[in-house]
């Protein structure tokens, strides 16, 4: 009797606290949408496909093969196909690093340590690169060094000065290196500034008093403080670069300068999927062994940047003579790599045929005019173009919608995380949930490709349709929505919601009555991360869009790709527009925090 | 006004035993304060009667209604259990005024808002902060926002009142006023308090009953001048009482009909029957057998210094040397130095003319002295 009365309760408790039930099916849907594709994926790469009977005769489709990794690793066009991309992508990923580290904490150290004048000013000035879309800087580059050899009309320098940039100039490895650390130094820039500000003044004071030089200091006493943020800064940097697509894909593919990301797109894109799944994998493991070498250097140093919260009063270095000076490089830095780049592509806009720039060659034709099939193959201006409204249409809609969806979720898991520290559940989701950051996002797009555009469980293909657009946007954006929401619901004291258990509130009252409430500045800054991210995605969508699911960051790529330069540049700068305007009016309106969530 | 019993209760945090077999029968309309030192289990004792811990082990009753019973898994959700918390942390929303704040749990009943702000008017006013009632805890000072924590867990008219450490987060002089507050507010709500406090003074002035906890075992539950006069562990002597008690060692034995109790400030014999009978129930004394064991625990205000040697006839009589004076006004400590190597605490009211150095005539009523088994460190005889 007894026995049936116990079960019959337990049951009542599992049924009473939906806690145990979501964290269920939150653990099932990361499972779904993560752990499984990527075991898919895997599992294609070791099996022979229908189509490999075209390359071997021995192929039995269904059957076990380490074909497909032989052929990448050790056959004759492994060399093409695998070796070379991955020489170019370390190479990127290294020289990025330095050179954008280097960057940002002078930067950083320049804005948080000295007197310099204009420093509200020229923190915002430098963060917009972070913003922005990595690769508008090498539609700029295009524009600048277009050489004549690439054919087409020449580039900016040409036209005006003659000057006829060399190939490693205007193309593949350099362009690619400073674009891409032109827009990653920001990473630096935003953690290491956080570092300097959490580390106390009065640690410094006390070297002075103890009689250390400026320099002393900053070597003894600075930068051991923030070289865990340095660290984290660098496998940031380095894991993003390695597996960014877009930049190389502007800059590289005319030269057939690839990196792992871009073979990876051709090989799909050329029905040679499988190769296309083992470079996924392989981008994969690279992301891993960096992040999992970051745990092992940093480990418990981590905590530095949190010891002494304590703002308090700091003497700044005074530059004395030198101020003018660094004043003046600093702006010139920020002329030549945000200023002028926005303004060409915005001038580039107006002008009637690209390289050309004189006053009879202004034409508003690219955002007003009606088809004219002279121009761009007929292609009406942007705000006459259906294609360009259902873009703009659909990228709002997957931003909104994603964005919204994952900060909703992340702070959900944030409160299974939070609330389930010691539990095993909660841990769980804290580890699944930071699964997608170790996906470089093409590779990402490649596995939801294969996984979603054929029927799947109870779930009907999906390629082609937004649902997965934006299916895939907060998958792959809960890693960044999950840290901030629980950092949210850590700050949340657990009385709090207890006293509304106590007064008799069940799970969903105490979620809507008190946790939202007190959660809406960490949604608005969790919101506003990735409403920005999503914008600018270009990497994580290019494989799955279609004409009619088209973003406006697809539809930059797409024109770029058919030559269409003003369009591109034109889509480009709507982009900046709306990225900029929402930017400022959230950290306005709700002093949302864009440096918490780093690395989206 | 309910009754409480906790029988057996257990309860694990993983590996760590937190409440050990834990029994404890608050009576209804009592003022019961669970006290301890940090990490003792009765936070967790507090919480588990309010429903926000489940016990491993154990049965809970309020109102002779079982409301956890381990055995069957059953376990009434905390607002079914007809109890209100205050916090620590007090606990208050942030976003909700100080109206809304005690209003949240009559909301969720669906009063009517004409009961609604009666009742909140009621509550605010006898907490005295009816003019606070549109502002945002983060617009009241400490002492304000205690009061609307306790007005939020007074409104609901629940019929047991559980307080977390609510005095902690005062400065001294608040904690003393609400202290009385809490004292008048029990007398007038006649509800059943269980009040959770490492604050001996608290405990001893507040309560009609205490139950002290150690490492997650009650220890003793008692009134608290009982508490005070015949703790029942020496753990629970040593906790109780400021300036602390003193503890001597010594062995125990029969000597003819006479029980002895030898120490180094001397020796003296039990004369009175029933305490000859209790030594001799709990301790194996024979004649001529070895001593055992015992410890004294003597109260500093119970060793007199000469010159006020009151007229008994069991005193126990010895000389020491003032070791420091530490006077306060309206009472002086003295420290003595016995035979070079005991120390103990003697506390004379009022001023003294004592200085280190001095030697002194020390007396002590043995009826004063508590004698623990210095191997159980229970108490064999008290006051």
């Amino acid at each position: 009797m007894k026995k049936i009365e116990r079960n019959l309760n337990q049951c009542k408790h599992m049924l009473s606290n939906p806690y145990n039930a979501i964290t269920a099916i939150a653990i099932g849907a990361l499972v779904f949408l993560i752990v499984v594709p990527v075991w898919e994926i895997l599992r294609t790469t070791l099996i022979w496909s229908p189509r490999d009977l075209r390359l071997t005769e021995s192929a039995i489709p269904g059957n076990f093969t380490l074909f497909h990794w032989i052929r990448i690793f050790h056959s004759n066009i492994s060399k093409t196909l695998f070796y070379i991309p991955l020489r170019n992508s370390l190479l990127i990923g290294i020289s990025v690093s330095a050179l954008s580290i280097s960057l940002g904490s002078i930067f950083a150290y320049i804005v948080t340590r000295t007197d310099l004048p204009l420093k509200k000013l020229l923190s915002f000035l430098l963060m917009i690169p972070y913003i922005l879309p990595s690769w508008y800087l090498s539609m700029a580059w295009l524009i600048i060094f277009k050489n004549e050899r690439a054919g087409g009309r020449p580039g900016f320098l040409q036209a005006l000065f003659s000057f006829n940039a060399p190939n490693w100039l205007a193309y593949g490895l350099v362009p690619v290196v400073i674009t891409l650390s032109l827009h990653y130094y920001a990473y630096t820039f935003l953690l290491v500034s956080s570092a300097l500000n959490s580390i106390g003044g009065d640690l410094e004071e006390m070297a002075e008093i103890k009689g250390a030089s400026r320099f002393t200091i900053l070597r003894k006493i600075t930068f051991p403080l923030i070289l865990p943020s340095l660290l984290s800064s660098f496998i940031l940097t380095f894991s993003k670069a390695i597996g960014t697509f877009g930049v190389p894909a502007f800059l590289g593919l005319r030269v057939r300068f690839y990196t792992l990301s871009t073979m990876l797109y051709s090989s799909i894109r050329s029905r040679q999927t499988v190769e296309g799944y083992i470079l996924s994998i392989i981008l994969i493991v690279m992301a891993m062994l960096t992040i999992f070498m970051n745990q092992k250097m940093i480990g418990s140093r981590k905590s530095f940047t949190t010891i002494s919260g304590k703002a308090s009063r700091k003497n700044l270095v005074a530059l004395g003579r030198w101020k003018p000076l660094i004043l003046t490089l600093l702006i010139v830095f920020i002329v030549l790599a945000v200023l002028f780049p926005t303004g060409i592509l915005i001038l580039n806009t107006f002008t009637l045929q690209d390289g050309v720039y004189s006053l009879d060659n202004l034409t508003m034709h690219f955002w007003l005019g009606a088809s004219n099939p002279e121009i761009a193959a007929g292609e009406p201006g942007v705000f006459r173009n259906p294609q360009m409204i259902r873009g703009f249409l659909n990228t709002m809609q997957l931003v909104l919608t994603s964005s919204i969806a994952a900060t909703l979720i992340g702070i959900l898991f944030g409160y299974i995380i939070s609330r389930g520290r010691s539990k095993f559940s909660g841990k769980l989701v804290e580890q699944v949930s930071f699964l997608p950051y170790l996906i470089p996002s093409i590779a990402f797009g490649a596995i939801y490709l294969s996984m979603f555009s054929k029927r799947n469980l109870f779930i009907p293909s999906l390629y082609g349709t937004m649902t997965l657009m934006i299916l895939i946007s907060i998958v792959k954006y809960l890693p960044f929505a999950t840290r901030a929401g629980t950092s949210t619901m850590m700050q949340i004291n657990q009385e709090l919601e207890e006293a509304g258990l106590v007064k008799g509130a069940g799970f969903f009252a105490r979620f809507k009555k008190i946790l939202i409430p007190l959660s809406k500045r960490g949604f608005m800054s969790g919101f506003l991360l990735i409403f920005i991210s999503a914008m600018k995605e270009l990497d994580l969508l290019v494989l799955l869009s279609t004409p009619s699911t088209s973003t406006l960051s697809s539809l930059t790529y797409t024109y770029q790709e058919l030559g269409f330069e003003q369009f591109s540049s034109a889509v480009i700068t709507i982009i900046m527009i709306i990225t900029v305007a929402v930017y400022l009016a959230s950290e306005k309106l709700a002093h949302a925090d864009l440096s918490q969530g780093i690395g989206g | 006004m309910s009754s409480i019993q906790l029988s057996h209760i257990d309860k694990y945090y993983g590996q760590a035993h937190i409440l050990k077999d834990v029994c404890l029968s608050i009576n209804d309309g009592e003022f019961m304060t669970l006290l301890g030192p940090s990490g003792c289990g009765k936070t967790t004792t507090l919480r588990v009667i309010a429903g926000l811990e489940q016990p491993q082990k154990g049965l809970l009753v309020i109102d002779g209604k079982p409301v956890v019973d381990c055995e069957t898994c059953m376990i009434l959700p905390p607002s079914k259990r007809n109890l209100d918390l205050v916090f620590q942390s007090y606990a208050l929303w942030p976003h909700l005024t100080v109206f809304e704040n005690i209003a949240f749990g009559l909301k969720l009943k669906k009063m009517s808002s004409e009961v609604i702000s009666e009742k909140v008017r009621m509550a605010l006013q006898r907490m005295q902060i009816l003019q606070y009632a549109d502002r945002y805890p983060n617009e009241l000072s400490g002492g304000q926002q205690q009061r609307v924590a306790i007005a939020r867990a007074i409104v609901s008219e629940s019929s047991i009142l559980l307080l977390d450490e609510p005095l902690s987060n005062l400065d001294a002089k608040l904690r003393i006023e609400m202290r009385s507050e809490l004292k008048r507010l029990h007398q007038e709500l006649k509800t059943t308090v269980v009040y959770v406090t490492h604050d001996q003074t608290e405990a001893l002035t507040m309560s009609t009953r205490v139950a002290i906890f150690f490492e997650g075992v009650l220890a003793q539950c008692d009134k608290p001048m009982q508490v005070y006069r015949n703790p029942a562990t020496l753990q629970v002597a040593d906790f109780i009482g400021n300036p602390k008690i003193n503890f001597v060692n010594a062995t125990m034995q029969l000597r003819d009909e006479d029980v002895t109790i030898a120490c180094p400030l001397g020796t003296f014999a039990i004369r009175d029957a029933q305490r000859r009978r209790d030594i001799l129930k709990t301790m194996n004394l024979a004649p001529g057998v070895e001593g055992s064991e015992v410890v004294l625990a003597i109260r500093p205000e119970h060793i007199q210094l000469h010159g006020e040697v009151d007229a008994q006839p069991d005193l126990l009589k010895f000389t020491a040397s003032v070791y420091s004076v530490l006077p306060a006004g309206s009472e002086t400590l003295v420290q003595l130095m016995v035979d070079d190597n005991l120390q103990i605490l003697a506390k004379h009211m009022g001023e003294n003319t004592l200085s280190a150095g001095d030697l002194v005539q020390v007396s002590i009523r043995t009826d004063c002295i508590n004698v623990f088994d210095a191997n159980t460190e229970k108490i064999i005889f008290g006051i």
